[in-house]
């Protein structure tokens, strides 16, 4: 007579089915805790996708940007606070100082800091960019105080090519005929505007080399003798500048729409001074420069309309 | 005034804040301290009322344009509990058209799409209510009044009906937002974590430069706020939320500073 299916049977399985209780339920609370995992970083997901720290690299535009900071030896808070935020968005950079900032990125102009000595480093930029040249497309020059949104330069600079004679900025034209580029709003040279400043320009002994007050003028005096033109259009489709070389509150500031004479175009009114799509500020102090990337590639909004972004100037 | 027409048309609303714009309705309450300061509501109406849904300024005058309202009450710290009293009583009530009621002080700015990104997951007919939250004389904490705090429909309608009306809240208090909290704990309504997935803050009382500046440039106005923080706050970058809600002590030129770089400048390519 077969032991039947009672539940003496069953108990006598139920001791050996404890053995698989133990690791079924290991299994279990393993899954659970898997799942619970994947809901968490689903969250925090959805909250990077909001963050959209890095910029994402547009396809289309290739052209590499090396970046030429005029730094004040010693200011290294201000060092730190431009590495901190826009210049990782340049393909290259180089901080001019009268002093080595052992880095491997600095240029040295030895000398004491002053305004005398800026159009000896404007020199040692553009003789660096010119060693460079088949690496890089584009030029910025900046002080480090000058803030940059890299990709809106990267958006202006599409309608451009490195292959010819030029060179924008803001323009003032404050007693200066023709008009000249600001220093502090930054600068960007083409790759041909470097070679010809400093092949036709600097080596020929066309330009004159020593020591100005304001870099600018001399940098332009430079460029009209080797047929470098600054007069490109920066305003944008809007008639807003791009390039700004004051603080955005001081823009807004109504009164200052002229820069007191200063400014070539006359910027628009309040907030419509400034492009959507502006490129630079200046005057920034450190702490400005962590608030203005904080604002500029940190908070999001949910407004941001992905195809809105994507759409051409 | 700030021109409108420009901002308006330079963005295109994206399907879901449009949709969280209609199923997130709050009214804003902004309290106007003094006459130098209209230049301020001005502005502060020129940015935050193209955003809330509702809006009235709660000030020592009426002006239908911006909409302004006389609260009938004296200028003066000491006012400011009677007077946030009587806006939520007579002007910020709305409980049939809003769902949310924000209070804030005309020189706080505030991102009203992401104050809808974080209230979208709650349901405004459970007493709730988010802000800065801070600790000290209140158990559950209390909202800060500069940063600005927001009431459910259900948190309004029993501050109204049993705090004010039927009196279990007092009357007369020196520090209004402690108040409120005091209140809103008496009442029974829970002190809501607006806090994002990565544990940072999103209602700010004071300007970012404050938040975002490491310890060592923390400025001694704000050290009492270091001290009072319910949840703590990391300092430099990772102090403050991405989708941060409001700032405070901002002047008229930093408002349209905020604006330019918050609704205005884009990085091109960003996603």
């Amino acid at each position: 007579m077969t032991v039947p299916r009672t539940w003496r049977y069953f108990k006598l399985n139920h001791v050996q089915g404890s053995f698989l209780f133990l690791p079924i339920l290991v299994l279990v609370i393993c899954c659970l805790l898997l799942i619970q995992e994947a809901a968490n970083r689903l969250n925090v997901l959805k909250e990077n996708v909001l963050e959209g720290f890095k910029s994402s690299p547009n396809n289309e535009e290739t052209f590499r940007i090396f970046c030429m900071i005029n730094h004040k030896a010693g200011d290294e808070q201000r060092a730190t606070a431009v590495l901190d935020t826009w210049v990782k968005r340049c393909d290259g950079y180089a901080f001019v100082s009268t002093r080595d900032r052992l880095d491997n990125h600095t240029i040295v102009v030895p000398g004491n800091e002053s305004r005398q000595i800026l159009w000896a480093k404007v020199q040692a930029m553009i003789r660096h960019a010119n060693t460079i040249r088949n690496d890089f497309d584009w030029f910025l020059k900046t002080d480090d105080d000058t803030y940059v949104v890299i990709e809106n330069l990267r958006l202006f600079l599409a309608d451009h090519s490195p292959e010819d004679p030029i060179y924008f900025g803001n323009e003032f034209n404050y007693g200066y005929s023709g008009g000249y580029l600001s220093g502090g709003a930054g600068y960007v040279l083409a790759n041909r505007a470097v070679q010809l400043i400093v092949e036709n320009g600097f080596d020929s002994g066309l330009c004159n080399l020593t020591d100005h007050e304001v870099e600018e003028h001399r940098l332009e005096d430079c460029a009209i003798k080797v047929g470098v033109n600054h007069s490109g259009e920066t305003l944008d489709d809007q008639g807003k500048g791009r390039f700004f070389p004051y603080a955005p509150e001081t823009h807004f500031t109504p009164g200052n729409e002229n820069l007191n004479g200063y400014s070539k175009y006359p910027l628009g009114h309040h907030l419509d001074c400034c492009s959507d799509r502006a490129i630079s500020f200046h005057y920034i102090t450190p702490i400005n420069m962590y608030i203005l990337e904080y604002f500029t590639y940190v908070l999001r909004r949910l407004k941001y309309d992905i195809n809105t972004d994507s759409n051409p100037e | 005034m700030v021109s409108q027409e420009t901002v308006i048309s330079s963005r295109s609303d994206s399907a879901v804040a449009e949709k969280l714009r209609q199923s997130v309705r709050i009214f804003c309450c902004d309290h106007d301290a003094s006459e130098e300061s209209q230049n301020g509501s001005q502005n502060g109406a020129g940015h935050l009322g193209k955003r809330c849904n509702g809006l009235v300024f709660i000030s020592s005058e009426n002006d239908a344009d911006l909409p302004a309202v006389n609260s009938g009450v004296p200028e003066g710290r000491q006012h400011l509990w009677r007077k946030t009293r009587a806006g939520f009583r007579l002007h910020c009530q709305d409980l049939e058209h809003y769902d949310w009621f924000y209070k804030a002080d005309d020189d706080t700015f505030a991102i009203m799409e992401n104050m809808r990104f974080l209230l979208a997951d709650y349901n405004p007919d459970t007493p709730l209510f988010f802000g800065s939250h801070l600790r000290r004389h209140v158990r559950h904490g209390y909202m800060s009044g500069g940063a600005g705090y927001v009431l459910s429909r259900a948190a309004l309608r029993r501050f109204v009906e049993d705090g004010l009306e039927k009196h279990r809240c007092r009357n007369v208090s020196f520090a209004e937002d402690v108040e409120m909290g005091r209140c809103m704990q008496k009442l029974k309504v829970p002190a809501g974590d607006s806090r994002d997935s990565l544990k940072r803050n999103r209602f700010f009382p004071f300007l970012p430069s404050t938040h975002l500046a490491p310890s060592l440039h923390r400025r001694l106005e704000s050290s009492w706020y270091w001290k009072r923080l319910f949840y703590p706050e990391k300092e430099g970058a990772e102090c403050c939320s991405s989708s941060a809600i409001s700032f405070h002590y901002v002047k008229p030129e930093k408002m349209l500073e905020l604006e330019y770089l918050i609704y205005r400048l884009r990085p091109y390519g960003l996603s």
